[in-house]
């Protein structure tokens, strides 16, 4: 074996085990909601109001991202913050559509992104998450349906 | 005659990267590539910190030595003024294990098809370059901007303005990865600013001044600043990101460090990232993520590849950690033809509803 064949192999036997030894894992989730978050006693069942969609999605899954200073596409989706950047307001990447249009969650491109369109721009969101549930998607569709109100 | 010199050109330069390293060559435009034949990012990209479009160097290299096979060569200039460049992203992905039992869901979709122009306006100076989507519904912009310089300028200096790829990191082409997610440097969010950078001998140092809007619309007096060094070798190379955003009432800072060698056929790399963000009216969450990576070079055109991903989304709470596993093969049967299988493992915390593996088999048709 040539002196750069034995080198592989020597990189090889070294850095793999390296790896598996650095390579944490996840964590066991005590104390923990589904999210990861500290279980709260007050916490909403899922409905077809923004209070609900703030407490069960936008705060635990997409503030992941979207929120402070650096949101992505100036779309913060903290608590307070959420419904004045979503409700008539155009979106980037397709300025036609607003992100939410209040009774038409066809028209809502946020519906779009969630459910994954082929019309959308970019991935579909939630960004390196699955998929929101089926439960999730339709509260979201049906608040907006019902006029997307401060609720 | 003219054509005749190009390809004359053409030959040469790939007869030199033929002589810049013993190993085969194989990728696509990922920064493992980059680490494997120990070339900077602006070698083969247009966009000096790497992304997108292809350069000339960087159109001969995809051309003759990637795939397993090669057919005609072809030119991305139309003339000495203007050249083009396109990429095209088909998948196919589903759920191999669903932590809620849900039905499992599979779906095949264009998730990408887009076209770059760059136009040498001045030769060696003044280029004006654009990445444009083209779908797969309406056309967004996801890069557009003048560079003055080229490497012209003192101490292989440009100067970039418009809309683009913020200087952080590694510039993963899998934006899922949590690296890339969480901190916000990644294909989904480009910015409107500018940027300077140098690149003499084994330096690349980049900084660049933005809205900090990830391309929305500008709304506030508040700015991003980002800046990416490195110092890149034949075998090995290391550096540092930093970026600061600040908003009336919120702040992200980010820090990090990436490097990566490249040992015969192996090519390891990795990243790490501190994400810092403060609020006026509430506490401030602080993250933290790594990214490694390994490449095996079977043949040439067949790559073995495995990531490992870590988050942890709050270091106020304790057992929240996730971690993302890849592994698969890529496979460059012809010039301008890759294809991928990848496995995607999600840990999260047991409770998780997101717990969810995925597979997914993707086409990338480029030029």
């Amino acid at each position: 074996m040539s002196r750069a064949g034995r080198f592989e192999i020597w990189a090889a036997a070294t850095m793999i085990p390296l790896v598996v030894f650095v390579a944490a894992c996840a964590g066991d989730g005590t104390g923990l909601d589904e999210f990861g978050n500290p279980l709260a006693a007050d916490r909403l069942e899922l409905a077809p109001t923004l209070s609900s969609i703030q407490q069960n999605v936008f705060t635990p899954i997409c503030t992941q991202c979207h929120t402070g200073a650096a949101a992505p596409l100036g779309l913060a989706l903290d608590s307070g913050a959420s419904r004045a950047d979503l409700v008539n307001v155009a979106s980037v990447e397709h300025p036609e559509l607003a992100r939410v249009s209040p009774g038409d969650p066809e028209a809502s491109y946020l519906v779009w992104k969630v459910e994954g369109r082929g019309g959308i721009t970019g991935s579909r969101m939630p960004l390196s998450l699955p998929p929101l549930s089926e439960d999730q998607i339709a509260a979201i569709r049906v608040w907006i349906e019902q006029g997307a109100e401060d609720n | 005659m003219r054509r005749l010199v190009s390809s004359i050109g053409a030959a040469a330069v790939a007869s030199c990267l033929l002589l810049l390293g013993p190993q085969e060559l194989s990728g696509r435009d990922e920064p493992y590539l980059s680490v494997r034949t120990g070339l900077k990012c602006s070698q083969c990209h247009v966009n000096k910190t790497g992304g997108g479009g292809r350069n000339d160097f960087g159109s001969i290299y995809a051309q003759t030595r990637l795939s397993m096979v090669q057919f005609t060569f072809l030119k991305r200039s139309l003339n000495d003024f203007l050249s083009i460049g396109a990429d095209f992203r088909v998948l196919a992905s589903g759920t191999a294990r669903d932590a809620t039992d849900a039905v499992p869901r599979t779906s095949v979709e264009i998730i990408e098809q887009s076209l770059q122009l760059e136009a040498r306006v001045i030769r060696n100076f003044l280029t004006l370059y654009i990445d444009q989507l083209l779908g797969p519904s309406g056309a967004s912009t996801r890069e557009a901007f003048a560079l003055f310089g080229n490497g012209s300028l003192p101490l292989e200096g440009y100067v970039k303005a418009g809309k683009f790829f913020l200087p952080y990191g590694l510039r993963l082409v899998d934006d899922g990865e949590f690296t890339r997610a969480r901190t916000g440097f990644n294909y989904d969010t480009p910015d409107i600013g500018v940027e300077l950078g140098i690149e003499p001998g084994p330096l690349s140092f980049f900084v660049s001044f933005s809205n900090g809007t990830q391309g929305a619309s500008e709304d506030n007096s508040g700015k991003q600043i980002a800046g990416s060094a490195a110092l890149i070798f034949r075998r090995f190379r290391f550096g540092a990101s930093a970026s600061r955003n600040d908003a009336p009432d919120a702040r992200r800072d980010v820090v990090g460090g990436f490097g990566g060698f490249n040992v015969g056929r192996f090519t390891f790399l990795g990243e790490l990232d501190y994400i810092f963000d403060s609020f006026e009216e509430r506490e401030g969450v602080n993250q933290f993520a790594g990214f490694l990576e390994g490449d095996f070079l079977v043949i040439r055109g067949l790559n073995i590849k495995t990531t490992y991903g870590f988050l942890d989304p709050n270091r106020d709470i304790g057992e929240n950690a996730r971690v993302r596993w890849r592994f698969g093969v890529e496979v460059f049967p012809t010039q301008f033809v890759q294809a991928s299988v990848l496995y995607t493992l999600l840990e999260d915390i047991p409770q998780a509803t997101t717990d969810i593996d995925r597979w997914s088999i993707e086409l990338h048709v480029y030029f």
